[in-house]
């Protein structure tokens, strides 16, 4: 698998253990964070540049994921999703990370370097490589109008402020959805 | 119901002014690829089949140039020009060589509303490679809808001209027939007609591999800046996905995928569906139904290129 690395400062030291890591397991690992440790460097243009290079790939039909490495994560999170068709989270229990591809697609994970040791790093990034999307219906959907949203503001050819105001919801007239944690 | 001599759609050809616009979106957003250029037009192939070409793109008014079906062999081409003319229908030319790229033996009609229609055989097939995962790119062209000012009459004419058969229709309560889904093999359909204020094309579709593909394909062209007009959904005539987009000339166009197959057509009966249930058009029941908005973008421009032959 190709896969995009990047950090910040704060998440070099791990970056590179996990590059090699990665390495050794036969992926494809392209380093996008600086050439050498520059302490004090930010963490938005590698967290860009991370998921920049995973559309990239995406649209060339390979099989790719983006992997970020910062100190809480948070900031990564929210620049590299700033990237449109950006699919990234956070990687802060099994759990979750796995909901995160069966669910969501989620094609980059921020690992946050001060939560999460190097041992505990490796199980989350080899649950985030080797869990695929669970392809169905609605998961698709709610993937492709985020999409939509993200590029013409709509969500199925409607404004938010189209929708039923807030008040106007019933709990009965709600998809019957799932809890993303009793799935697989 | 005429015998079936015909076997699949071939390909669409289109005209419309600007065509260099049209072209930089189906080479390089769509997924199709440029098989052959000629000053003005360019003819667009699909990868994974042989099929020389499945879109021909023309410079000048916005029209659709013809629609081309292939015959299933010459003989049955030979007869089916016969029936035709028998029947009265204006042949634009005879049974002969044909002389764009990819030639070929074929002929060319006026169909009853007056669209140029070509019958094929023999055409110089091109290379194709099976897509693979996760590609964006479309399989193959999957189907082409027309809008007539009269929909029964203009199917029954297929259906008895061209040996098409009925799959399933769509209807309104109180506007009565909106659209019927035809097929000319065991696909779902090929083509399909709706009833609208004028001739014109309404959307052209194309076959994705699988879902990733088709969601791929879907984030790609949005971000190409294209308008999605409708969807991401799953109609239930022809149990497909769809996600509808205005290409750069007006035209709707279509990403789909798992078009059904008729299993046995002899026992196949046709649904009536009626649009007003969301469940007909939308089996995910989100995407916004059959509104205003994506009639009038479907009813398109006014085609001018009826009973006028494609100059090429």
């Amino acid at each position: 698998m190709k896969i995009h690395i990047g950090a910040d400062w704060h998440g070099y030291e791990r970056a590179r253990a996990l590059e090699s890591w990665l390495k050794q397991l036969g992926h494809e690992v392209i380093w996008h964070a600086a050439a050498e440790f520059d302490k004090g460097d930010d963490y938005v243009l590698f967290a860009v540049r991370v998921a920049e290079a995973v559309l990239e790939s995406e649209d060339n039909a390979e099989e790719v994921r983006g992997i970020i490495v910062g100190a809480d994560g948070n900031g990564e999170i929210i620049a590299a999703n700033k990237v449109n068709g950006g699919r990234v989270i956070g990687g802060y229990s099994l759990q979750q990370v796995i909901a995160g591809r069966v669910n969501n697609n989620a094609s980059t994970i921020v690992i946050p370097g001060s939560f999460v040791n190097e041992d505990e790093s490796k199980q989350l990034i080899e649950a985030f490589l080797k869990t695929s999307f669970e392809y169905t219906v609605d998961n698709a959907r709610r993937v492709v109008n985020t999409n939509e949203y993200e590029n013409s503001r709509t969500i199925e050819g409607w404004a938010a402020a189209d929708f039923p105001a807030p008040e106007e919801y019933h709990p009965a007239d709600a998809p019957d959805l799932e809890s993303p944690f009793q799935r697989k | 119901m005429t015998e079936r001599k015909i076997s699949h759609l071939r390909y669409l050809a289109l005209a419309m002014p600007n065509f260099e616009e049209e072209r930089d979106f189906f080479v390089n957003h769509w997924g199709l690829t440029e098989v052959h250029a000629e000053d003005g037009a360019s003819w667009l192939g699909a990868e994974a089949v042989p099929e020389p070409f499945v879109i021909r793109l023309r410079k000048g008014e916005k029209r659709i140039d013809l629609i081309s079906f292939g015959a299933n062999n010459r003989e049955d081409l030979e007869a089916l020009h016969a029936e035709l003319k028998a029947k009265g229908v204006q042949i634009i030319h005879e049974p002969q060589a044909l002389t764009q790229f990819s030639g070929g033996y074929g002929f060319r009609f006026f169909d009853l509303d007056g669209r140029t229609i070509e019958v094929s055989v023999d055409v110089k097939e091109k290379g194709a490679r099976p897509i693979g995962e996760r590609e964006p790119i479309p399989v193959k062209l999957s189907h082409v809808v027309v809008n007539t000012i009269n929909l029964k009459a203009t199917t029954d004419w297929y259906i008895e001209h061209l040996g098409f058969a009925l799959s399933d229709s769509l209807e309104h309560p109180q506007m009565g027939p909106l659209m019927n889904f035809m097929r000319c093999n065991s696909w779902h359909h090929s083509m399909a007609i709706v009833q609208a204020p004028h001739y014109s094309l309404h959307h052209v579709s194309f076959e994705m591999r699988g879902i990733e593909e088709w969601m791929r394909g879907t984030g790609k062209i949005l971000r190409a800046g294209t308008r999605m007009i409708w969807g991401p959904g799953r109609h239930n005539a022809g149990d497909n996905t769809f996600a509808y987009f205005i290409d750069p000339a007006g035209n709707t166009v279509e990403y789909t995928t798992e078009l059904e197959t008729i299993p046995d057509e002899n026992t196949w009966v046709p649904r009536s569906l009626d649009v007003t249930q969301v469940s007909t058009q939308d089996q995910w029941g989100t995407a916004n139904l059959f509104n205003e908005f994506v009639v009038r973008e479907s009813f398109n421009d006014v085609d001018k290129g009826m009973f006028v032959a494609a100059p090429f």
